[in-house]
């Protein structure tokens, strides 16, 4: 093989695996590609632009010292980084399948004429140029952002400064976010040598769903952890974790500059508050040096367990992604089973779960609205926490509406979502087999929701709350959130009767309604939190939990009173529906 | 069991005429072919029998009685087998089957157990639990096939059920239709295909744009048209213009590279 035929090979290969991270199971099994790299782009885009915007305003509306800027930005820094490094570690673990060569990859490559060798490094230079990619698209606008903002604040600080600052600050965070990628895959590649292909081929569901999960809920600890950074940061176990060293490294890189700017003449007061947080970073500046000296071992380690597990599975077949066994890929029938055994007991009520489970999850449009509306309410979150003061210790409502405004905005696209048939064509196969239960096909359907969408949001909160007030609480704050959610779903769903994700409909409805109904949102989350509040500090226990009852089961009885609607599957006129106006 | 009755059967769309008072008996144990060219109101037809689509005229009846009027008992004695197998894409082939049979409310034991026969008899096993957006049609039509058939239906509609499978699996869709006519259910077989037709119906309606324009044993058409072959009578019923002729046109037409007196006198 010549050198030329090498090098397009490797550039086909490259961009065969690039194709792969957006067509992967979890990301989209069938969405159009263009489609998905906007909405992505937009995704990442619109957050990071928002968040950095939304963190920098304050500097728009203040006047700051140097000793103010240099203490007050390390809480930014802490986030930035902190962020860059969840982000980009939780693309990689969506990609987890595609993070290697797969046994659907050396099935199809093997018998062609090219190197394994060159598949390895088409492999590899995918991997890199998507974290590189994600790295940079998360750190983009931040870079811009935050050091323009903080000149407003700082007027002393010259324009070359600024420039200097954007500099460190895209080359600090970028770091991060390698990292946080490198993790991710050092993760996967040490678990696959550890466990061998096949153990690791059979787990590998479950450790990316875990590390999803603990990604996650790490990201809502983000805000809270980004306060008082100069404080508690830099000792004890707080000074050992990643951020820190990347903040150490960023005021190494930056020589603290911000402290050392000249002093303009200022007010009495200002002149002290100058002097208390000049002497604070002096007091910490020392710690910045040997701190950015242990990203050495954190970068070269993760890197080393890396090539090492890497090396290690090299010489394995290839694991993960799809099987191609005598048998195909075969799911796992044991979920399913207890599922239908445990919380879904008739035939029609099995019927709209499952289906619902696979509609929500894996029809296109259904999938996206999900995606869109849990993306409003982690923006919700992040605004909410930001706002707050978190001690550990002290439970307020603030922490507690967490959980509600989650859920809520999941629950609330739920609803929106069942009126949106999966597939209208398809629908003929329902009707035929409809056998007019439309109350045990809701109740499926709704128990759906409540397992898979409510349950989730309830459980990413859990480390937050137990982290301020303790396991126990954290954990009567979830099963009092499930009876929340409970609650609302069954106010959602009390005037629905169609046949959810199979009836066509007509678009529109009560627009107008909008802002009164986000308004009643967000007053009915806060009432919950407050209730909650009462409850979990023990004074109401048994008052509000007796209410919270009473509620679900007013909603119950008064949804078993409505007559059993015969369900129309064609909302919209047959003209409508031929002209296809009706998804 | 009783019969399967379309009587006085017309749909319009738009004042255009698209199917014209068809009347048709579907009896226990009997395959009727409901023959017809591509556009011919075939598979309008089957729609309304299955309760899909509502006649502009006229009226279904089972068992002597308006289907409308028990739509959802009817559908529990029907198996429909539609021409595009139109299906939940993000489904695996598996998971369309446990809902339907959810739906229709068989026992979980019984549904496992009869789908997992149904994928194993249509080779189907192996891509049981793959979504069926990768299933060719040949695969989709095995599934809605194995669908319609999960309930053990008193009538089966199959129309054109044989787009897109092998031959394997066409002779035995052939031999299915005869072993379920001979277990008592009322089939109604709409094709395109006049040998599968010939082979596996006792009786054939024969559909032009709209209208029925023979129902009787292809034996008697033959004998009534002077005709040895199904096509022969088909040809006679249906077609219109002498298809040689046509091709020879369309072929011209093809190789044609500058504008043709001829042709546009045409």
């Amino acid at each position: 093989m010549s050198t030329a035929s090498k090098i397009g090979a490797w550039l086909h290969l490259t961009r065969l695996f690039l194709r792969q991270f957006l067509e992967n199971d979890l990301v989209s099994p069938d969405s159009d590609r263009a489609q998905l790299i906007a909405v992505v782009g937009a995704g990442i885009v619109s957050l990071t632009l928002f968040l950095s915007m939304f963190l920098s305003a304050a500097y728009a509306m203040s006047v700051l010292t140097p000793g103010e800027a240099a203490v007050r930005t390390l809480n930014d820094k802490f986030f930035y980084v902190s962020l860059a490094m969840l982000i980009t570690a939780l693309v990689a673990a969506s990609q987890w399948d595609a993070l290697s060569l797969d046994q659907r990859d050396a099935a199809i490559l093997d018998p062609l004429p090219v190197p394994p060798s060159i598949v390895r490094w088409a492999k590899l230079t995918a991997v890199a140029m998507l974290g590189a990619a994600v790295a940079i698209a998360v750190n983009v606008f931040p870079t811009w952002v935050f050091p323009w903002m903080l000149s407003f604040s700082v007027r002393q600080m010259p324009v070359t400064d600024v420039f200097w600052l954007m500099a460190i600050h895209f080359m600090v965070t970028v770091t991060a976010a390698v990292f946080g990628y490198l993790v991710v895959m050092a993760l996967r590649e040490t678990l696959c040598a550890v466990l061998g292909p096949k153990l690791f081929t059979r787990l590998s569901p479950t450790f990316q769903a875990t590390t999803i999960v603990v990604l996650g809920s790490l990201t809502l600890l983000v805000p809270p952890a980004s306060t008082r950074v100069s404080e508690r940061a830099f000792q004890g176990t707080w000074a050992e974790l990643p951020p820190v060293a990347f903040v150490a490294m960023y005021e190494v890189a930056s020589r603290g500059f911000l402290n050392d700017l000249p002093r303009r003449l200022v007010t009495e007061r200002m002149a002290r508050r100058d002097r208390a947080n000049s002497q604070i970073y002096e007091q910490l500046r020392p710690q910045f040096l040997p701190l950015a000296r242990r990203l050495e071992v954190l970068l070269g380690g993760a890197a080393a367990i890396l090539i090492a597990a890497t090396v290690v599975n090299g010489f394995r077949a290839p694991v993960g992604g799809v099987l191609l066994t005598a048998s195909g890929r075969r799911r796992s029938r044991i979920p399913e089973r207890s599922v239908n055994a445990v919380v879904v007991r008739s035939p029609a009520a099995r019927a709209g779960f499952h289906f619902a489970i696979a509609t929500l999850f894996r029809s296109k449009t259904h999938r996206l609205t999900l995606a869109a509306a849990a993306a409003v309410g982690l923006a919700m979150i992040m605004f909410v926490l930001s706002r707050i003061e978190l001690t550990p210790g002290r439970l307020t409502p603030g922490i507690l509406v967490v959980q509600p405004l989650l859920y809520g905005c999941l629950l609330v696209a739920f609803r929106h979502l069942i009126r949106v048939p999966a597939e209208l064509r398809a629908n003929w196969g329902v009707r035929l087999a409809w056998r007019d239960n439309p109350r045990a096909f809701k109740e499926g359907v709704t128990r759906a929701a409540l397992l898979a969408l409510a349950m989730p949001a309830v459980a990413i909160v859990i480390p937050l709350v137990a982290w301020i007030a303790g396991i126990e609480t954290a954990l009567a704050h979830a099963a009092l959130g499930m009876l929340g959610a409970a609650i609302v779903v069954e106010s959602l769903m009390l005037g629905y009767d169609k046949a959810p994700f199979t009836c066509n409909y007509v678009p529109g409805g009560a627009k107008a309604l909008v802002p009164i109904l986000v308004l009643a949102f967000f007053v009915g989350a806060n009432i919950f939190a407050r209730i909650e509040l009462w409850t979990l500090d023990g004074s109401n226990v048994v008052r509000n939990v007796v209410l919270l009852l009473a509620i679900y089961g007013g909603l119950r009885i008064a949804s078993m009173l409505r007559r059993d609607p015969l369900v129309d599957f064609d909302e919209g006129p047959e003209t409508f529906n031929q002209l296809g106006l009706h998804t | 069991m009783p019969d399967l009755r379309a009587r006085q059967l017309s749909k319009r769309y738009s004042g255009l005429h698209v199917v014209r008072n068809v009347n048709l008996t579907v009896r226990p144990g009997e395959v009727v072919g409901y023959l017809g060219p591509n556009g011919s109101g075939k598979t309008t037809t089957a729609r309304m029998l299955a309760g899909l689509l509502d006649p502009s005229n006229g009226v279904v009846e089972y068992d002597g009685k308006d289907i409308r009027s028990d739509l959802l008992g009817f559908r529990t004695r029907l198996g429909y087998i539609p021409e595009e197998p139109f299906l939940y894409p993000f489904l695996s082939g598996r998971e369309y089957l446990q809902l339907v049979g959810r739906l229709r409310e068989i026992p979980e034991r019984l549904l496992e157990e009869k789908i997992d026969g149904f994928l194993e008899l249509f080779n189907l096993s192996t891509a049981a639990d793959q979504s069926i957006a990768s299933y060719s049609k040949g695969m989709r039509q095995k599934i809605v096939i194995s669908a319609a058939l999960l309930h053990d239906p008193a009538v089966v509609i199959f129309d054109e059920p044989e787009t897109g499978l092998d031959v394997t699996t066409t002779m035995m869709l052939r031999h299915l239709v005869r072993t379920l006519a001979g277990r008592g259910k009322a089939i109604l077989y709409s094709s395109h295909i006049l040998e599968v037709v010939e082979k596996v119906c006792d009786r054939i309606l024969v559909l032009h744009k709209g209208d029925v324009v023979a129902d009787d044993s292809i034996e008697r058409l033959r004998t009534l048209l002077e005709s040895s072959t199904l096509e022969g009578v088909f040809a006679q019923l249906v077609i219109r213009d002498d298809p040689e002729q046509l091709a020879r046109d369309l072929a011209d037409l093809s190789a044609m590279s500058a504008p043709s007196t001829a042709l546009r006198a045409r």
